[in-house]
């Protein structure tokens, strides 16, 4: 048992750079998405997590920094087409936050490119596995976040 | 005399030389004026000196009680035995740890000052209009104006402006400072008792004052002023920006309409500094007639929060006593002066919140946005 788990963890370090990204997706619209996505056996990287707000207005920049704090390379907030959102203007709000966020990164000295903000519709199964093999991609372009 | 026994489990807790938290709270004879002037006491059931004496007999200090106290030190102003209870609450926070839901907006503004702290490589970047220079010996340091505009959602309240005046004013002057990009000064995280935190900033904030070269620093905010001045070790002059205009207040060419005003001692300027008249000269100098509170200077009550910690209905009570005190001397449509960036955040942000609370038409300005608006002279 100990031989295998060494085994795995020097595999585990040899293998290349791969980011942790949070996805805060919306229950009604998003999540759907995302659930379509595995249904419809669309292939997309592993490295997402999907944290499931009932509307992607929950998510306050607080969340984003901590989700950035405790380790994630990227940050994507998903919710409804605007005039769709279950909530109606829920996503509106949210848009207005993700900016103020990304000029507070920018204040702040820290790449805007790693927080994202996306409108994803229940139907846009393809859509999801897209963005989220793009943005996995630029975030491993942009590498490892580099701590002091 | 009682003191604190050193098989107390909170003793062994706070983790302390013992000297130290004895002397602290020792010498308190339970003579009760710390919660007879302290502000949160008058619109709910917090009592230092309860506190005190249930610490003594070994109970800890419950969390509610470690989040509720401004640090406004007004209790150690009018304590006869000089009993630092602003301090003992810090280091209980130190020790005991404050969870975020504390916090109000999420901890937002503590996160960034994390974030600052662990992630960024760099210090904040300002966009002002105005004549700066890099080379200037004379730096100034917004502080965190720009991100309150970002996150605290005021509609009226422009944040960004109080930056801009001050460099109008230095631009008035003759001087064009060194817009200094420093970290946050650590202040709020200080007095959360997150050290590491503090650490962090203060590590990069002096080392990079160390190597710009400047002689003087000039900021904005209250606390930023005393942070730079009383906790960080520095070898440049800390000016707060009511200093500098007092030294320069000639060639800013005041019109000299008088008018009335209400100025409001931010604690941290007041009592931690004892800056009570150079703010009251400036102020004066522009042609403020100023209507003093009747508890003014050292024993003014603070504007009701203090380091993002629980912003609760006992913090809007006393937020809204200020405007009443404000309404009284100056009338509902006075203007009330501040020097500090937090007083100015959080009492916009109460006279934002107007019906049903309230109807108050008050101004709240800070000190530089007067100074500029009532000098004629041209940058
Ligand atoms: S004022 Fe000082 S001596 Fe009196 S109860 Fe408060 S802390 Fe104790
Ligand atoms: S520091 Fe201020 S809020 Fe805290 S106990 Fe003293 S007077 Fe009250
Ligand atoms: S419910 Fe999907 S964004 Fe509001």
């Amino acid at each position: 048992m100990t031989e295998t788990n060494s085994k795995i963890q020097t595999e585990l370090l040899e293998e290349p750079y791969e980011p942790t990204i949070i996805v805060f997706a919306c229950n009604w619209c998003s999540y759907a998405g995302a659930d379509l996505a595995g249904v419809s056996r669309l292939k997309y990287p592993t490295n997402i997590r999907i944290v499931r707000v009932m509307c992607s207005g929950r998510v306050d920049p607080a969340f984003i920094m901590k989700a950035f704090l405790k380790g994630a390379d990227g940050v994507l907030v998903a919710g409804c087409h605007p005039g769709d959102c279950h909530y109606l203007e829920g996503n509106l709000s949210t848009e207005v936050r993700v900016k103020n966020t990304q000029e507070a990164f920018d204040i702040l000295g820290w790449e805007t490119d790693r927080l994202r903000l996306e409108w994803i519709s229940a139907s846009e199964g393809k859509r999801f596995a897209q963005i989220i093999t793009e943005f996995t991609e630029q975030i491993k372009e942009l590498g490892p976040i580099k701590k002091r | 005399m009682m003191v604190i026994s050193d098989q107390s489990p909170i003793y062994a807790a706070v983790n302390l030389s013992k000297s130290e938290l004895k002397t602290m709270l020792s010498a308190c004879y339970q003579c009760s004026s710390c919660t007879s002037v302290c502000p949160l006491r008058r619109v709910s059931k917090f009592n230092p000196r309860k506190i005190i004496h249930k610490f003594k007999m070994d109970t800890p200090v419950s969390e509610e009680d470690l989040t509720s106290c401004l640090t406004c030190s007004l209790c150690l102003e009018v304590c006869p035995q000089e009993v630092d209870f602003p301090e003992f609450i810090r280091l209980s926070r130190k020790n005991v740890g404050i969870s975020d839901d504390n916090f109000a907006h999420h901890n937002i503004f503590n996160l960034i000052q994390i974030f600052m702290g662990e992630m960024t490589e760099s210090g904040m970047k300002f966009d002002f209009q105005g004549k700066t220079d890099p080379t200037s010996n004379i730096a100034y340091f917004p502080g965190c104006i720009d991100l309150f505009d970002r996150f605290l959602d005021l509609k009226e309240t422009d944040f960004h402006q109080i930056g801009q005046s001050a460099i109008n004013i230095m631009n008035k002057v003759g001087i064009s400072p060194n817009l200094i990009s420093l970290k946050c000064c650590g202040h709020d995280a200080y007095w959360t008792g997150d050290e590491g935190a503090y650490d962090q900033v203060r590590e990069y904030n002096t080392q990079f004052i160390k190597s710009s070269g400047i002689s003087t620093l000039v900021v904005s905010c209250a606390e930023c002023y005393y942070t730079f001045e009383k906790l960080y070790d520095l070898d440049v002059r800390v000016q707060h920006i009511s200093q500098f205009i007092d030294e320069n207040k000639e060639k800013l060419g005041f019109k000299g309409e008088t008018y009335d005003l209400a100025y409001h001692d931010a604690c941290r300027l007041g009592r931690f500094m004892k800056e009570y008249d150079t703010p009251r000269n400036v102020l004066k100098a522009t042609g403020a007639n100023i209507k003093e509170f009747t508890l003014n200077k050292q024993f003014t009550k603070c504007c009701g929060v203090s380091a993002w910690l629980k912003c609760d209905d006992n913090s809007r009570a006393i937020m809204l006593r200020k405007l009443e005190e404000t309404a009284q001397a100056v009338g509902n449509e006075g203007t009330l002066a501040v020097g500090c960036t937090k007083c100015f955040a959080h009492l916009n942000c109460v006279l934002e919140d107007r019906k049903p609370q309230h109807n108050f038409q008050i101004k709240v300005k800070e000190i530089g946005m007067i100074v500029d608006e009532t000098s004629s002279s041209k940058s």
